[in-house]
């Protein structure tokens, strides 16, 4: 089951909104796909993205994905710890596995993404 | 197509894949910790997709002789030997393990992408005398492997049932059914296969790894089973090997014979490996996590000079470590390259191989 407060990309990133900022990761399916991550690429605190945009990438034993900007802003933080420790993209997608904070710059894409339930039923069809 | 424990992985948690028609598990509790348990205790794997032929008759012998690359007469009633099946171009049809059952009655265990075709090659070379089966989906297969392999057979069936050396097989009974116990396997460490009938797999399977538990193995899906065969320096077919490919450039020669008298794709290998071959596979370990992938280039000075096949982060010797060919000139140990990922260029060497050590006794 995926965290009913938070909202989600067809390129199965999650977004949880605080006030003007979200904070992205990947889902619990996404990391089930691709099992152990061994890598995650980060961009650098600063960088300004357009929604869609490839701000990383996620790299596990069998793949390299690429991580999808689900909204445009500005990058305020990003997950330090991931380079050392990428396993907890497996083992907490939702928690200590979060890659990047953004300051967004056009809040009304947030419609444009997914209900849990309606990710829930993405999935299923897919 | 599914085998029948395909509902018993997925209540044991198993994330599945789909692999030459099979939906198979690729893994359970996650490929790195799967790939570990192997080389510490015990990883227990159901490969029922693999590919079974059965030869039989007096003239089972010459068909393969005539169509292996290694010497038929060595491979004793009780005796498993890989081998490649080659075309007349040299070129490399499938790599198999041959068992031999008793004086007339081989088991051929082929690649699961390659069963249809490697019928039609052994139906187009076959004589009277000699019977060919596709035993691929009633047979199934279940591998033990791993330091503690022997310990948990030994739980399963009498020790004297237990093959006493590599690349022997043993008939036994499991829970009343009858098997085939092989001491062979695709992970470089020691190791068991069992060879059942698909209607005796789940019975069996129950048996492993409730045994398995005790020695605190583990199930292990496929994924696990690509990282170890990479750490083993073994190829796959597809990957390292293709039709496009010779024993030479595969750097297979020792399971070519070429004192045979004669064998599909003798002529066209021998006179490959006198004029010599422009590339050869090789082993690459990058630096930190960089893993080349199938598709990758290999540069050397900016220019691409050879391709990756296969690779893997290796939870065993902790480190990213690739196969690929590249042009000989640059095929030394040693020498460094580069290769291009998707996203990065990775510094790399070539090494020999295995990645890791095999050791084959238990």
């Amino acid at each position: 089951m995926q965290p009913k407060d938070l909202m989600y990309t067809r390129s199965h990133e999650w977004v949880r909104v605080n006030g003007g900022k979200a904070i992205v990761g990947i889902t619990d399916h996404a990391q089930a796909e691709l099992g152990d991550v061994v890598y995650v690429e980060l961009p650098k605190v600063g960088a300004v993205l357009s929604k869609g945009d490839v701000f990383g990438t996620v790299e596990s034993v069998k793949t390299v994905s690429d991580l999808l900007a689900p909204v445009s802003g500005e990058i305020v933080q990003v997950n330090e710890k991931l380079p050392d420790t990428p396993e907890v993209v497996n083992e907490e997608p939702y928690d200590s596995g979060w890659m990047i904070e953004l300051n967004m710059s056009k809040p009304d894409e947030l419609g444009e993404l997914m209900s849990s339930e309606q990710y829930e039923s993405f999935i299923e069809e897919h | 197509m599914r085998t029948p424990l395909y509902e018993e992985q997925l209540r044991m948690g198993a994330k599945m894949t789909e692999f030459a028609g099979w939906e198979m598990p690729m893994y359970y509790s996650g490929i790195m910790d799967e790939a570990r348990a192997v080389r510490r205790t015990a990883g227990i794997f159901d490969l029922s997709h693999m590919g079974e032929i059965g030869v039989i008759g007096s003239m089972g012998v010459a068909v393969l002789d005539i169509l292996v690359t290694v010497d038929m007469c060595k491979i004793g009633v009780g005796r498993a030997a890989y081998s490649l099946m080659c075309g007349e171009s040299g070129g490399i049809v499938d790599d198999l393990i041959i068992y031999r059952k008793s004086e007339n009655e081989y088991l051929l265990v082929v690649n699961a992408s390659n069963v249809k075709k490697d019928l039609e090659w052994i139906d187009a070379h076959k004589t009277d005398g000699a019977d060919i089966v596709d035993r691929s989906q009633s047979t199934g297969l279940i591998a033990i492997q791993g330091p503690k392999s022997r310990g948990i057979l030994a739980e399963m069936i009498p020790a004297e049932h237990i093959p006493a050396q590599r690349f022997r097989i043993n008939d036994a009974s499991i829970a009343g059914a009858n098997v085939m116990i092989a001491s062979t396997g695709y992970t470089g460490g020691p190791g068991y296969e069992i060879y059942c009938r698909m209607d005796d797999l789940v019975s069996i399977w129950n048996s492993a790894t409730e045994i398995g538990n005790q020695f605190e193995a583990v199930p292990c899906g496929l994924g696990a089973r690509d990282v170890l065969r990479i750490e083993a320096g073994y190829p796959l077919y597809d990957h390292e090997l293709s039709e496009s490919i010779s024993p030479v450039e595969a750097r297979l020669m020792w399971v070519v014979d070429l004192r045979k008298n004669s064998f599909v794709g003798k002529a066209a290998i021998q006179m490959q490996q006198s004029a010599g071959v422009d590339r050869l596979r090789v082993g690459l370990i990058s630096e930190g996590k960089c893993i080349g992938r199938a598709g990758n280039d290999i540069l050397v000075d900016g220019r691409p000079v050879g391709v990756i096949t296969s690779g893997t982060f290796s939870p065993n010797i902790e480190s990213s470590i690739a196969m690929g060919y590249i042009d000989k000139e640059h095929s030394d140990i040693g020498a460094e390259v580069l290769i291009e990922t998707k996203n990065r260029r990775c510094n790399a060497r070539i090494v020999g191989m295995p990645f890791y050590p095999v050791t084959v006794e238990g």
